[in-house]
C-alpha cells in the first residue's frame, strides 16, 4: 500500500504570554492511498492543529512546530522553503474546513474561485481553467454548474457550498484531502449527501483523506481507521471496526458509553467526569487523562504511557489497560 | 393539560424600498399544534431554517404570534401584553443554545442567577442562589466569579440554574447541548434529566440532534418548513416512521456500527423557501412517493395509532 502522508512525533507548541500550550505534543500517524484515517476528539484536543502543521499553516508566532517530522508523498514537509509549500498546498494537498461560509471569499464568482486553484497549479489559464472548474461543480453535483460559476457565495446555500469547497480542493487530485469537520456545520440530510460526495470523489481522485471530526456517526461511515486524540497526543489508534467493537482507552470508552444513541431510555448516561482541559494545563510525564480517568492508578500520575502494540494495528497508551504491551 | 398550542402561526414581514413596504411573508411557522403534559419532554426536531427555534421563542412569548393560540393552563397567552405576562415568565423559562452569548459577560454568575427572583419581587437570597449553584452542580464559589472563567459545559449550567431560579414549571431549551463536546453533552443531558424528575418540570426541547431527542423525549415532532409533518411517542416514531420526510431524516444520521454501513441515501433537491412555500405538502418536491394529489390544496392530519400524526396523503 502506498503511504501518502507519515506523521512523526509532531510537536507543535504556542509560545504564550502564560506560559507555553503544548498544543500537539509527540504525535504519530500515516494515511495510504485511497484510503481515510479518521481523528476523533474533542475540541482543543489538538487535532485541527495537526491538520494546519501538515500545511505549515500554524499561525507563527505565537505558534511553532518545535520537532517531528511529516513526510507527504516524498516531500519532507518541516524542511521545505515557503515558496515551495505554495506548491504544495492546493495540488498536493487540501483541505476544506467546517464554515464553509467563511472559507469561500465573497467578493468573487465561485467560478472565479475553482479556476483560481486551476490556474495557480497549472499551466492552464482561460479556457482550460475554466474547463476543469465547470467539471469538478459538475462532478460535485452544482445544479446547472454552468450558471452557478457566476454566483457570488452568498446566492449558495451551505452544502452547496460546502461542495463548491470540495471541488476546488479535489479538482487537482491532491495526493492527500484533509478535511476538518466538513460536516459539522450542516444538517444531517446534507450531511449525508456531504460524505457520500466525498466517498464517491476519493474513488475518482484515489487521494488519501484525513478526515477530522467529533462526531463518532461520521467516522463510523467513513473511516478505514481511526485515531483517537486527547490533549494533544493519540491515545489509541486502529482500525475503523476494531476501535468501535473493541476499543480499549478509558477515554475511548468514555467517548463511546456517553453517546445517548447507546445508551436505552430512562437510563442515565455515562460521563466522564470533569472538563476537557485546555492546552496550557497539559501535564508533563504523566498520563493526561489521568485526573478524569475512573481506572487512573498511582503510575498514571507520575509517568507517560507508552502507545503499545496490543493487536494487528491496533495500540493503545494506558498503563492499566495496555501495560508494557505484549512482552 | 400544562401547555397546548393550537394552530400557531409566526408570520416575519420582509420590507423593503425607501418605505420599507411590506412585500411578502417568511412564514416561518404555519399552523403547527402540540401539548404538553406536566412532567412530559416534547422533542421537536427539524434542520436549520424550519421554524423550530421561532416555535420555541412564541411558547415563552419572546415573539409575538401572528396567528393560533398557547393555552398555559388554560389561559390563552398569545396574545398578552408584555406587562401581563410577567405571572406566566415565572412558569415558563428558557435555556439557550449558546453558552457563550447568552449570558452577560458583566455580572458575576450570583448576580445572573438571583437576577430573575429580584425582577419577581421576591428580592434577592444568597441562600437560594448558592442552593440553585449545588443544584446544577457548580461550587459556591462560582458565585463570585464571571461567566468567560467557566468553560462551555459550566456555562449551560449556570444558563440552566438561572432558567430555574424563579421555579418555573415549563422549560423550553433550545439546542441546549449542540454546542458542547460529546462527554460534556452527556453530563448537561443528565443534569436536565434529573432537574424534570426533582422539580416536576415539563420540557419542550428543541434539537436537531435526533439521538439526544431519542433519549430525552416523550414525544417527538419532526417539523418541516414551517410546518409538523408527524407526531408520535418517540418509540412508535423509530420504530414506525410514517412520513417520507422522518422515514429520509431517519435514514440520513450515520449508523454507530461500521459493520452496518448503509450508504447513505442524501434527500434529493432542496428544500423550498419559506417565503411563498408550495401549496399542498411542503416535501412533495423532494419526496420519492409524490402523487398528484400532494401538490394540491390542504393535506391535514391522520391519526394512525394511539398519539401518533402524520400529514400525509399515503396514510389517508
Amino acid at each position: 500500500m502506498e503511504r501518502v502522508l507519515k506523521i512523526e512525533n509532531l510537536r507543535t507548541y504556542f509560545h504564550m504570554d502564560e506560559g507555553v500550550a503544548r498544543a500537539v505534543d509527540g504525535v504519530s500517524l500515516s494515511v495510504e492511498k485511497k484510503r481515510t484515517l479518521g481523528l476523533v476528539g474533542e475540541s482543543g484536543c489538538g487535532k485541527s492543529i495537526t491538520a494546519l502543521s501538515i500545511l505549515r499553516l500554524v499561525p507563527s508566532p505565537p505558534g511553532r512546530i518545535a520537532g517531528g517530522s511529516i513526510t507527504l508523498a516524498g516531500e519532507d514537509i518541516l524542511s521545505l522553503p515557503e515558496v515551495r509549500m505554495r506548491d504544495i498546498r492546493g495540488k498536493l494537498a487540501s483541505m476544506i474546513f467546517q464554515e464553509p461560509m467563511t472559507s469561500l471569499n465573497p467578493v468573487f464568482t465561485i467560478g472565479n474561485q475553482v479556476e483560481e486553484a486551476v490556474r495557480m497549479h497549472t499551466q492552464m489559464t482561460g479556457k482550460g481553467a475554466r474547463r476543469i472548474a465547470l467539471e469538478y461543480l459538475a462532478k460535485v453535483g452544482i445544479p446547472a454548474a454552468h450558471e452557478r460559476m457566476g454566483q457570488y457565495p452568498h446566492q449558495l446555500s451551505g452544502g452547496m457550498k460546502q461542495r463548491v469547497m470540495i471541488a476546488m480542493a479535489l479538482c487537482l487530485k491532491p495526493a492527500l484531502l484533509i478535511a476538518d469537520e466538513p460536516t459539522t456545520a450542516l444538517d444531517v440530510t446534507i450531511q449525508a449527501g456531504i460524505l457520500r460526495l466525498m466517498k464517491d470523489m476519493q474513488e475518482e481522485t484515489e487521494s488519501a483523506i484525513l478526515l477530522i471530526t467529533h462526531d463518532l456517526g461520521v467516522i463510523a461511515e467513513m473511516a478505514d481507521d481511526v485515531a483517537v486524540m486527547y490533549a494533544g497526543k493519540i491515545v489509541e489508534t486502529g482500525p475503523c471496526e476494531e476501535i468501535f467493537t473493541s476499543f480499549l482507552h478509558p477515554y475511548t470508552e468514555g467517548l463511546f458509553q456517553s453517546l445517548p444513541g447507546r445508551t436505552p431510555r430512562g437510563q442515565k448516561l455515562y460521563t466522564i467526569a470533569g472538563n476537557v482541559p485546555s492546552a496550557l494545563q497539559f501535564q508533563k510525564a504523566c498520563c493526561r487523562f489521568n485526573p478524569r480517568c475512573p481506572l487512573a492508578i498511582e503510575r498514571c500520575r507520575v509517568e507517560e504511557p507508552p502507545l503499545v502494540v496490543i493487536g494487528p494495528a491496533h495500540r493503545c497508551a494506558c498503563w492499566v489497560r495496555a501495560g508494557e504491551g505484549p512482552l | 393539560m400544562m401547555l397546548e398550542v393550537k394552530d400557531l402561526k409566526m408570520y416575519f414581514p420582509i420590507k423593503r424600498g425607501l418605505l420599507r413596504r411590506t412585500i411578502g411573508y417568511v412564514e416561518a411557522v404555519d399552523g403547527v399544534s402540540f401539548s404538553i403534559d406536566r412532567g412530559e419532554t416534547l422533542g421537536l426536531v427539524g434542520e436549520s431554517g424550519c421554524g423550530k427555534t421561532t416555535v420555541g421563542k412564541c411558547v415563552v412569548r419572546l415573539l409575538r404570534p401572528t396567528g393560533g393560540s398557547i393555552l398555559s393552563d388554560g389561559h390563552d397567552i398569545a396574545s398578552l401584553s408584555t406587562k401581563a405576562l410577567k405571572a406566566y415568565r415565572r412558569k415558563t423559562q428558557m435555556v439557550f443554545q449558546d453558552p457563550f452569548g447568552s449570558l452577560n459577560p458583566r455580572m458575576t454568575v450570583s448576580d445572573i442567577i438571583a437576577e430573575g427572583p429580584v425582577i419577581m419581587g421576591e428580592g434577592r437570597s444568597e441562600e437560594r442562589v448558592s442552593e440553585l449553584l449545588d443544584i446544577v452542580g457548580l461550587s459556591k464559589e462560582a458565585g463570585s466569579r464571571y461567566p468567560h472563567e467557566f468553560s462551555g459545559g459550566q456555562r449551560q449550567r449556570i444558563g440552566i440554574a438561572r432558567a430555574v431560579a424563579v421555579n418555573p414549571s415549563f422549560l423550553v431549551c433550545d439546542e441546549p447541548v449542540s454546542a458542547l463536546d460529546v462527554s460534556i453533552q452527556a453530563q448537561i443531558i443528565n443534569l436536565l434529566e434529573d432537574l424534570q424528575s426533582k422539580l416536576s418540570l415539563s420540557y419542550l426541547f428543541v434539537a436537531h440532534d435526533l439521538s439526544v431527542v431519542r433519549h430525552i423525549a416523550d414525544r417527538i415532532s419532526v417539523m418541516y418548513i414551517g410546518q409538523v409533518m408527524e407526531e408520535a411517542p418517540t418509540e412508535e416514531l423509530f420504530a414506525h416512521p410514517l412520513h417520507p420526510y422522518t422515514q429520509a431524516l431517519f435514514s440520513s444520521i450515520p449508523s454507530l456500527d461500521p459493520r452496518m454501513r448503509r450508504g447513505l441515501n442524501p434527500i434529493p433537491g432542496e428544500p423550498p423557501s419559506p417565503v411563498d412555500p408550495p401549496p399542498g405538502c411542503r416535501f412533495a418536491s423532494r419526496c420519492p412517493k409524490v402523487t398528484p394529489q400532494c401538490r394540491e390544496g390542504k393535506i391535514g392530519y391522520v391519526n394512525v395509532a394511539d398519539r401518533h400524526w402524520v400529514r400525509c396523503v399515503l396514510c389517508y
